[in-house]
């Protein structure tokens, strides 16, 4: 639980950016229609319009959260694995992140490279590659 | 090949982060207000750091925030004088808007359009009035809330040092949401000199803005025809969300003498029958002489203040002047204007 509900609220504040702040063309939005809430988040919508935050917190912060929620999740999923594992596979996510910004950065793949999206990426898996080393957890008999 | 529980979780959680994440990047492949292409492209736009939107109720001279019109914009856009082909125009554009509405409404496909525009013309004839009764018309068509219009140009975008450029632009940008932003003389954020300039850094931050607030922002781009087709074409994003031109030829010398009535009217001022003849005949003079940087209806406003101006000069200390002498313009106030007043207008 101590990892579960951190993880869950990431989910739900970056969630909420996206869906409060950001365009409504998004399939994201789309889905949330689909699924009866559309009038909900419409609302709310409107009810934030007149909050103006930072660029950062709204094209940056919720994919940062994101991945920080997944590599909480597989850290508890893979609690009893070895370190090194459990690295790799909370390192995915972030790393797609961090490769679809360098390939748009080379033109290998459409959208416009930022600096910033890619610190977001980054500064979460940098994080949990610390409290891995300083923070280890007691390696177990049976791996 | 066998899974464990564990692996099967960290799949499918894997998998949702993905889906998630790709669902926050792709816009609606369906959605009639994307325009013409990139319709995958990621939201990339940006605002400045702890920027507040700028209020631009008081004007200065590079931005102008004018509220949406009042009234119906079609009978305003009618009562215009020439502008037959830009009319004829800007009434195809609301004709397809409302079919292709119609068209959605039924469940067919619509075809992705763009609602953005380049209008080509020289200085005075007519691009700011028309823009203000385009952004009138989109909120009539749905397709804007507010229908409001922020005009600028060059100056009003870029900045004199890095990183000022782009919170410039995305402070203009914000005005302009739900609304129409109007660009005079776009080319002028890439001059032909080269050298260092941010001109670049306000078109990308454009273009950012442009597919992020796609559908809430419309941006139209004015200037001379020649400048304004090199411009985009060299700049594949411009190309791409600019395909709709509209060309506003000058007016003719018939047209000019139309406007200054307009104004004589409007301001309650008459004109002797050898001041009408002066009018006719210097207008058609400056038509058959002027040159690119022809002021078109601006130059005629300057000839109009200028002879309301040589009229109170000419009546100058004179007292118990009648209606009519305070209201007609003669020969001699409109010869004089002509004169002092330049044909063209700086670029």
């Amino acid at each position: 639980m101590g990892r579960l509900i951190p993880a869950g609220l990431m989910l739900l504040i970056g969630g909420s950016i996206y869906l409060l702040m950001r365009s409504p063309i998004l399939v994201l939005h789309e889905w949330v229609r689909r699924v009866g809430l559309g009038t909900t988040m419409d609302t709310s919508r409107h009810l934030v319009e007149h909050i103006h935050l930072p660029a950062w917190v709204v094209y940056c912060l919720p994919g940062a959260l994101w991945a920080a929620a997944y590599i909480l999740l597989i850290d508890l999923i893979l609690a009893q694995s070895h370190a090194a594992r459990r690295f790799l596979v909370a390192a995915f996510i972030p790393l797609l992140g961090i490769s679809s910004e360098a390939m748009q950065y080379a033109g290998l793949l459409p959208g416009t490279f930022d600096a910033l999206d890619l610190t977001a990426y980054a500064l979460p898996l940098l994080a949990y590659a610390l409290w891995t080393i300083y923070f280890p957890i007691p390696q177990p008999i049976n791996t | 090949m066998q899974f464990t529980s564990k692996q099967i979780v960290i799949i499918i959680v894997a998998l949702a982060f993905i889906v998630m994440g790709l669902a926050t990047i792709v816009a609606l492949v369906t959605d009639t207000s994307t325009d013409s292409s990139e319709t995958t492209e990621a939201e990339k736009g940006k605002y400045a750091d702890g920027d507040q939107p700028l209020d631009y109720s008081n004007s200065d001279d590079s931005v102008v925030v004018r509220q949406a019109l009042q009234g119906d914009p079609y009978q305003e856009l009618d009562e215009l004088i020439g502008l037959n082909d830009v009319k004829a125009e800007v009434h195809s554009l609301s004709n397809f808007v409302k079919l292709q509405q119609q068209r959605q409404e039924k469940g067919l496909k619509t075809p992705k359009m763009s609602y953005h525009l380049v209008f080509t013309g020289s200085p005075g004839t007519g691009k700011t009035t028309v823009a203000r009764i385009v952004a009138r018309m989109y909120k009539d068509l749905g397709i804007l809330k507010s229908g409001h219009t922020v005009e600028t140009d060059r100056s009003g975008l870029v900045g004199e040092y890095l990183g000022q450029t782009a919170v410039k632009t995305n402070a203009i940008v914000d005005s302009a949401l739900n609304g129409v932003l109007f660009i005079d003389e776009a080319y002028a954020l890439v001059p032909e000199s080269g050298g260092r300039d941010y001109g670049e850094e306000a078109i990308s931050t454009l273009l950012k803005r442009m597919e992020d607030d796609r559908d809430r922002l419309v941006v139209i781009i004015a200037g001379y025809t020649n400048e304004m087709k090199r411009f985009i074409d060299a700049n594949p994003g411009l190309q791409s969300r600019f395909n709709r031109y509209i060309n506003f030829p000058d007016y003719t010398a018939e047209e000019l003498a139309q406007i200054f009535h307009l104004y004589m009217k409007k301001n309650e001022y008459t004109l002797s029958p050898a001041g009408e003849e002066m009018l006719n005949e210097r207008l058609n003079y400056t038509v058959d002489h002027k040159t690119r940087n022809f002021g078109n209806a601006r130059y005629v406003r300057n000839v109009f203040e200028k002879s309301i101006q040589n009229q109170a000069d000419r009546l100058a200390g004179q007292k118990g002047l009648k209606t009519e002498q305070l209201m007609q313009l003669n020969e001699n106030d409109l010869q004089k204007a002509f004169d002092e007043t330049k044909t063209t207008m700086d670029p």
